[in-house]
């Protein structure tokens, strides 16, 4: 993808590898945390579940820019958890390629604990607890059991969260800002060549866009149906 | 002596409440109505849902509130078949029938080999759940609990949904496990001749609570149980070995524990010389005072009565082993009166296999 | 009779908005005149004038929003580029744009920062990071850019650079602390308290900053826009945009 040497032209494959690497760093930091909340939700009659499930929902229904101002109270250089790393580690959250992964990280995060959580609701109850008694323990049952029945929804949710994060826009241009080879995603790179009056490479750059989003619907469908390739035999 | 099992239960969930306390021996059952807690109180002796109070197996003892003793379900060693078993659908049944076994293997462990022959599971050792039948994936259970080398076997209605062929091999199956691995057995089931048929001692459990517990017989024979089960009909279960199949005569001769010989309908898929449990209910068995002659009744079995008990407009006679169900008419007619010889007569139509 | 009433108000709502659409003054303005123009409206409307209805954003988005169509009357820009833009997309007749105000480029750190007043452009380069009007095309970060490359450290400085979308985006990076430093103009970093100016940049090594006002060509000529142009020129607008900061040009419309 070679452009004119313009001073300001930008670098297509530096923003699609960028979006890309963003995406999935989003989605590989949500993974752990995102299937524990949701076999936690996935259990009945504790207290706090409600609450859980109300905060966990949040990023999901809140507009996204919200959910960027938010964060950007928190993590911002004058923020709670941002001033604390400032000071103490020197490390910047707002403003970097840390914010948008963040950024894209929160508003992914409810996509893959609802599919998560629908697939651990849909074990049978039994079959970890038969594990239990032939020896495993809670969390062995949980990998022995549990999470290999329910790896598809997670996978799908996983793929959901992924799609989200690379289209994502109104929390990262609030926390990490529109900044051209640092935090500049596809998304953030379209908005910024409308704003500029440079329609013709914005265009590009939504063409890039569905490109992007059919690769990833086509690969979650291929990976849905290897599984049911392995499970009819 | 200590009994093998001490259980002093309690446990409240919402509108329902189980409290149990029982002594019983190596081979028993919780026999009672659906409802009436038994797989509660299953999983709660398995460790699977918390209840208060004392739990001992074997000497071992595997909860104790009062002591802050609560052995996690790993820990119990219990082998627990669900109803329908339970395999887990993403592993084979060879990989299902091994998830329990610890490595390294000790001595005493059921050897693979063995069992799968044993319970003729060689053809489905790489199939998956989905593709088994009910009978089957009932097989691969017991022998997945097994192989996980339990200090007991838990069994949820292991006849559940089966046919009565199916059914009764199934029983056999499981005599034959109980008797050749050695292992203690708890049943729970809602049939009295799958209990007679498994287990040597029973706990009555209705809607939460003990109705009765002890030796089988002296159970299900209590004058408070016949009361409670007034038109229901009582089994007899008594084990016997196949002597000879008479295809034209139409009848499989047998030779009962105590050595009298009945004949009972055709059955061509028991193997000669194989042990049977036979059942007959009280209701079809009849008294006479004289050895018949001129019945079409083939089977004649002599004894005296023990027992007359009398529950509301019945009569029960204990006849040895034997429970008969009478009408008061036909007690006075005869004058039967304890210690009088009888002759206990059945039809060969009247016989049920039970197990075998 | 509660049915009624939804449809009611709705009906009434409806009716309230008609008379006003037509009277109303859509003004398109530069984010940095937000105050002062608002306050230069509200004379303006007890002098008498139509009811002005105002979008502040950057110069260059709002250039965009006109040349695809919205109902802008009226057009301040912070730079004359904006306006040929227009004028090349036929939404300004050229010739009927002048220059306005001028303004001065500062540069500011929020108010607990530690950073003491610098003494050149040079002294800029020990913060790590700027927050600028998005330098690609609002006019006060092209202001800062040409500024900077002048002064030779744009090479040095342009990877710390935070572009925002307009030049008050950048003011409020820099508040709200969470940005070290911005560059911004003088009459934005007076106009908040939680900055503190650390280096005003001297006209001599500045770009001149100017602001240009146009009428914008619709299907209906509106007299009120001319009106209202002629009012910013006059006595009562050029004393509050003094008041703000602003420089007045008292320059003869271009022909």
């Amino acid at each position: 993808m070679r452009r004119s040497r313009r001073a300001d032209a930008i670098d297509l494959s530096q923003i699609v590898l960028f979006t890309l690497a963003v995406a999935a760093a989003a989605t590989v930091l949500i993974l752990v945390p995102g299937v524990a909340v949701a076999w936690c939700l996935s259990r009945r009659g504790w207290r706090g579940r409600m609450l859980v499930e109300t905060l966990v929902s949040l990023p999901l229904v809140l507009p996204p820019t919200a959910v960027g101002l938010g964060l950007l109270l928190l993590v911002g250089r004058s923020g709670p958890v941002g001033g604390w790393l400032y000071e103490t580690f020197g490390i910047d959250i707002a403003f970097t390629w840390r914010g948008v992964v963040l950024a894209s990280a929160v508003v992914a995060f409810p996509l893959l604990v609802r599919s998560a959580r629908s697939a651990f609701e849909e074990v049978d109850p039994r079959l970890p607890a038969v594990a239990r008694t032939l020896g495993r323990g809670p969390l062995g049952a949980f990998f022995a059991v549990e999470l290999p029945l329910a790896w598809r929804g997670i996978t799908a949710g996983a793929v959901l969260a992924f799609a989200r994060a690379l289209g994502e826009f109104g929390a990262t241009i609030l926390v990490a800002g529109n900044i051209p080879g640092q935090t500049q995603t596809l998304a953030l790179a379209l908005f910024q060549q409308v704003q500029v009056g440079r329609d013709r490479e914005a265009l590009e750059l939504a063409l890039l866009a569905v490109l992007l989003a059919a690769g990833s619907v086509i690969v979650s469908e291929l990976l849905v149906r290897r599984r049911e390739k392995t499970l009819a035999e | 002596m200590a009994s093998f099992f001490e259980i002093d239960l309690k446990l409240h969930q919402g509108s329902f409440g189980l409290e149990v306390q029982a002594r019983l021996g190596e081979t028993a059952a919780v026999l009672g109505p659906s409802g009436a807690g038994k797989t509660t109180l299953l999983e709660a002796i398995a460790g699977l849902r918390r209840a208060e109070g004392r739990v001992v197996v074997g000497g071992e003892i595997l909860q104790d509130s009062a002591a802050g003793v609560f052995l996690p379900p790993e820990r119990r060693r219990l082998g627990y078949v669900p109803q329908d078993g339970a395999l887990f659908p993403h592993l084979s049944v060879r990989s299902n029938l091994t998830f329990g076994q610890r490595r390294p293997s000790a001595a005493g462990d059921v050897d693979f080999a063995t069992l799968v022959l044993a319970l003729d599971l060689q053809e489905l050792l790489e199939r998956y759940p989905r593709h088994l039948s009910g009978g089957e994936r009932r097989r691969v259970a017991l022998g997945r609990a097994l192989l996980a080398r339990p200090r007991l076997l838990l069994l949820d209605e292991p006849t559940a949904g089966l046919d009565p062929l199916r059914a009764r091999k199934a029983l056999a199956r499981i005599r034959r496990v109980r008797d050749e691995v050695n292992v203690p057995l708890l049943v729970v089931t809602h049939q009295p001749e799958e209990a007679l048929a498994l287990a040597s001692d029973v706990l009555l459990l209705e809607a939460g609570g003990v109705r009765g517990s002890g030796p089988a017989r002296q159970v299900l024979r209590a004058p408070s149980a016949l009361a409670r089960e007034s038109g229901q009909h009582q089994e007899n279960v008594i084990s016997a070995r196949v002597v000879r199949h008479h295809a034209d005569g139409g009848t499989t001769e047998v030779r009962l524990d105590g050595g009298e010989a009945v004949t009972i309908p055709h059955t061509p898929d028991l193997t000669e010389g194989g042990e049977v449990l036979l059942s007959i209910d009280a209701e079809d068995l009849l008294l006479a005072t004289a050895r018949p002659v001129g019945l079409s009744a083939r089977n004649a079995v002599a004894g005296s009565v023990d027992e007359l008990i009398r529950v509301g407009t019945s009569v029960y006679a204990s006849v040895g082993p034997w429970l008969v169900h009478l009408t008061p008419a036909a007690v006075d007619e005869l004058g039967l009166l304890p210690g009088m010889p009888v002759w206990l007569v059945a039809k060969t139509h009247s016989w049920r296999v039970v197990a075998g | 009779m509660s049915k009624a009433l939804p449809g009611l108000l709705l009906a009434i709502l409806l009716l309230a908005t008609i008379p006003a659409a037509a009277e109303n003054l859509n003004v398109y303005a530069a984010a940095s005149l937000s105050d002062a123009l608002r306050e230069v409206s509200q004379a303006w409307e007890t002098f008498g004038g139509a009811k002005v209805s105002f979008n502040f954003a950057g110069s260059n988005d709002l250039a965009r929003q006109i040349e695809s169509g919205a109902p802008a009357q009226v057009f301040v820009s912070a730079n004359r580029e904006q306006v040929e833009r227009l004028e090349k997309a036929g939404r300004v007749r050229p010739g009927s744009a002048f220059p306005l105000l001028g303004n001065a480029l500062v540069v500011i750190v929020p108010g607990g920062s530690k950073v003491q007043k610098l003494t050149a452009a040079r002294d800029l380069l020990q913060l790590d990071r700027l927050a600028l009007a998005d330098p690609a095309g609002v006019p006060a970060g092209v202001y800062a850019k040409e500024w900077l490359e002048r002064e030779k450290l744009w090479e040095q400085l342009s990877a710390r650079v935070v572009p925002t979308l307009d030049v008050r985006a950048a003011l409020a990076a820099v508040a709200s602390g969470n940005l070290p430093a911005g560059i911004v103009y003088a009459t934005d970093a007076t106009s908040s308290s939680k900055v503190r100016i650390v280096y005003r940049v001297p006209p001599e090594a500045a770009p001149e900053v100017r602001y240009f006002a146009a009428p914008v060509a619709q299907k209906e000529q509106n007299s009120a826009a001319a009106r209202f142009l002629a009012f910013l020129r006059g006595p009562k607008a050029r004393a509050i945009f003094v008041r703000y900061g602003f420089t007045p040009i008292e320059e003869k419309p271009e022909g």
